[in-house]
This record gives structure tokens, sequence and C-alpha cells, in this order.
């Protein structure tokens, strides 16, 4: 369970959000929606650990975050609305990385098959569409089998069938109570068991 | 240390693909090759000067790069939120490009033993004097690069590390000087390695906690 109080995330110029709080059950998902600039990306970010919040707390399952940010991190698949994928290597040695540094080997297999990639593991990143490199990116969710998923605009680039894949996955992690699904998106994603949040664009 | 060696395998991988390190020894080659044709017939003085310039030169060129392809792709998003932390990042990416630059200079050195015929004593003069180098501008070099994601331009290349590196090379080009002059003696060679090797004791951990902070505050 992820836990937030009182988050308050400012800018050089601005206060992006102040006195945000809510909580997100194990077993289910938070779909984060709302105006360009209202800070969805920022607060995935800060859930993520990569920047800090001015004031309040984050606790996950009932610790806070900062007591120990990498044990915390160690339980996080964060991804970006980037691809990080290098665009000079294959599929292949991508994903060959990227389990050996935060996966696990035995699940590089079942990552590939969900996702289809076997036709594409030897071609270089760079050359691939971008609704394939976004596929790639998103078969990190199954390497990393982490039990937060911070996931930002995971849909972009994806035709009808591959965005059937991601709902199914994010579904099967949610029934299945192997953990949180935050996802910021502007599109109203159709997920088991969501709860949404909408930020407002305090700029306004 | 497995995710060091980890990242330093996919560093070096990277450099080889995207051109880094061609790009960095063509750099080197041409430069090298232009200042030696200026000076007929250069002593071994002269020689490491330009050696040494050139390695400066070369570095700067390429400091940028050293965090902003991974930064444009987001992959330093992901390296540092894997919960290995930081100084695992940065000091992967400075033992990665030190590895090119020492290389480099390991093989400079091999050339003007040969060229020159030196002694043993004069090749670990020339050696302990490069290494020394290549370490600091390495240090300086990743310093300035993660200082250039945070304010979004090379401005701070420029004003923070140039006269660093300048200090430094003068420094060291001082000591070869030194070292070719008749009144030169063994202890004194010493002295002034150990001078140098300090300055590296110092560059290196402040480059390291400095660029690991810069990567936390990055946004």
């Amino acid at each position: 369970m992820i836990t937030c109080e009182n988050l308050t995330l400012k800018n050089s110029i601005f206060t992006v959000f102040s006195g945000l709080s809510f909580s997100v059950l194990p077993s289910s998902a938070l779909l984060i929606s709302g105006p360009n600039g209202c800070g969805k990306s920022s607060l995935l970010k800060m859930l993520a650990g990569l920047i800090k919040h001015h004031a309040g707390k984050i606790y996950w399952n009932k610790t806070d975050i900062t007591e120990d940010i990498y044990s915390f991190q160690k339980n996080v698949c964060y991804i970006g609305h980037k691809n990080a994928l290098k665009a000079e290597l294959s599929v292949i040695d991508n994903l060959k990385f990227w389990t050996r540094f935060k996966g696990e080997e035995e699940l590089l297999d079942a990552a590939i098959s969900f996702f289809q990639l076997n036709k594409i593991l030897d071609i270089e990143v760079g050359l691939l569409s971008a609704g394939w490199q976004r596929k790639v990116e998103l078969s990190k969710l199954l390497l990393f089998d982490t039990g937060l998923w911070l996931l930002d605009e995971p849909e972009q680039h994806l035709d009808s069938n591959s965005l059937n894949l991601l709902l199914e996955l994010i579904t099967t992690k949610t029934r299945e109570g192997r953990g949180v699904v935050i996802i910021a998106s502007h599109n109203p994603l159709k997920i088991h068991n969501s709860h949404k949040l909408e930020l407002l664009d305090f700029k306004q | 240390m497995k995710h060091l060696l980890l990242l330093i395998e996919r560093e070096l991988k990277l450099s080889m693909r995207n051109g880094y390190i061609f790009g960095l020894i063509s750099l080197f080659s041409t430069l090298f090759f232009l200042l030696s044709t200026i000076i007929p017939n250069p002593n071994i003085k002269e020689i490491s000067t330009i050696f040494l310039v050139v390695l400066f030169i070369s570095n700067t060129v390429f400091a940028g790069n050293i965090f902003k392809d991974d930064q444009q792709d987001s992959s330093l998003q992901q390296l540092v939120s894997a919960g290995h932390g930081n100084m695992v990042v940065v000091l992967a990416k400075f033992t990665s490009y030190s590895m090119i630059s020492l290389s480099m200079s390991g093989i400079g050195t091999i050339l003007l033993a040969i060229i020159y015929k030196l002694h043993i004593s004069e090749v670990i003069f020339y050696s302990s004097i490069l290494i020394a180098t290549s370490i600091f501008i390495n240090s300086i070099s990743i310093l300035s690069a993660a200082l250039t994601l945070t304010l979004k331009n090379g401005i701070l290349l420029l004003l923070i590390a140039t006269p660093l590196y300048i200090g430094f090379l003068l420094y060291a080009i001082t000591l070869i000087s030194a070292h070719t002059t008749l009144y030169s003696s063994n202890n004194l060679d010493s002295i002034s390695l150990i001078t140098l090797f300090a300055f590296c004791l110092i560059a290196v951990p402040l480059a390291f906690f400095s660029c690991s902070y810069i990567i936390s505050e990055i946004e």
C-alpha cells in the first residue's frame, strides 16, 4: 500500500500542487488525470523517489520512503513517457542489460513472449517503430516484477491489440493482488479495480 | 559490485557503438599530428606537452555527452531509481571514461618510450604525469557534465572546468620542464609527482560526491 500525506511540489516559479493526500490499496490501480502542467509526471517521479517533495510524507507499506530510499526503489518500476532504451543496441541487448541490472533472469522469456518481441530481438531499437519501442519498454514491467508500477502515459504509440495486452497485464497484476499500479494518462483506461485522481491546474 | 561492472560494460559498449571512442581517438590523433608538425624535430618535453594539451582538448569536447545521452532518453532516471544508488552510476561513468583516457595515455607513453628510447625511470615519470592528468581531467569532466545537466547549458563547463583544467595542465607541463632541466633531481621529481597525485586524491572524491548530489537534484 502506498500512502501520500499533504504532498507539496513547487518549481522555481509556482506551486504545482499542495496538500495532496491519497492512499492506494494493494491490488488496486490509480489513474491520475488532469490538464497539461498540473504535475502528473512530477507526482510519479516523486513517488519513484526521483524528485524530492517540498512538504508531506510518502509511505510504502507504512514506512516512510525517505528512511531507506534505495530499498524502497527496489520495489518500484518507473516507466516514464520516454523509453529508457539505447537506440544503438539491439532489443535483446537492452533487455539483457535491464534484466541483469534490476530484473530477474528467469522472467526474460516471459517478458519477450508476452509482448511478442521474438521477431525483433536482434533489431536495433533505433530502427523500430515508436509502437514497438514502447512495447520493448513496457516489457520491463514483467522483467522487474516489482510491487509498485508507476506508469507515465504507458499507452502512447500503442495500437489497439498492444493496448489490450497492456491493460490485461495491469488487470492481472491488480486482480492477483501482486501490487499497486499508478498511471498518469489523458486517456480513460479501463482497468480492473481502479480509482481516479484528477489534479487541478493551480496556475489558473 | 556486480551492478557497477555491468554499468561499466554498458558504457564501454555504448561508447563503441555511438562513436564516442572513435571520435575521441580521431580528434586526438588529428590534433596530435597537426601540433606535432608545427614544431620541427620536437624533443621529449615538447611532445609530452603537446600530448597533455591534446588530451585536455579532446576530453573537453566530449565531456558534455557523459550524462546527456542517458538523460535525453530517460535512462538516467531508470538507472537512478533502480535502487542501487547514484554513486554506482557516477562511478561507472567515471571508470569507463577514465579507462578510455588511460588507454590513450598508456599508448602515448609506450610510443614516447620507443621513439625517444627512454630509460625505465623516465617511462615511470612520464606515465605517472599522464595518468594523473587523465584522472584529474576525467574528474573535472564528469563534474562539469553533471553541472551542465542541471543548468541546461554548457557555459559552466567553460566557467568552472576550464580554469581548473588549465591550472592543472600548466602545473603538469611545468613538472615536465623542470624534469628536463639539468638541475632536476629524483627527490624533486618524487615530490612533484606526489603533489600531482594529491590533487587527484582531492579531485576524485569531490567529483564523485558532487556528481551524486547533482544527479539526485535533477528532475
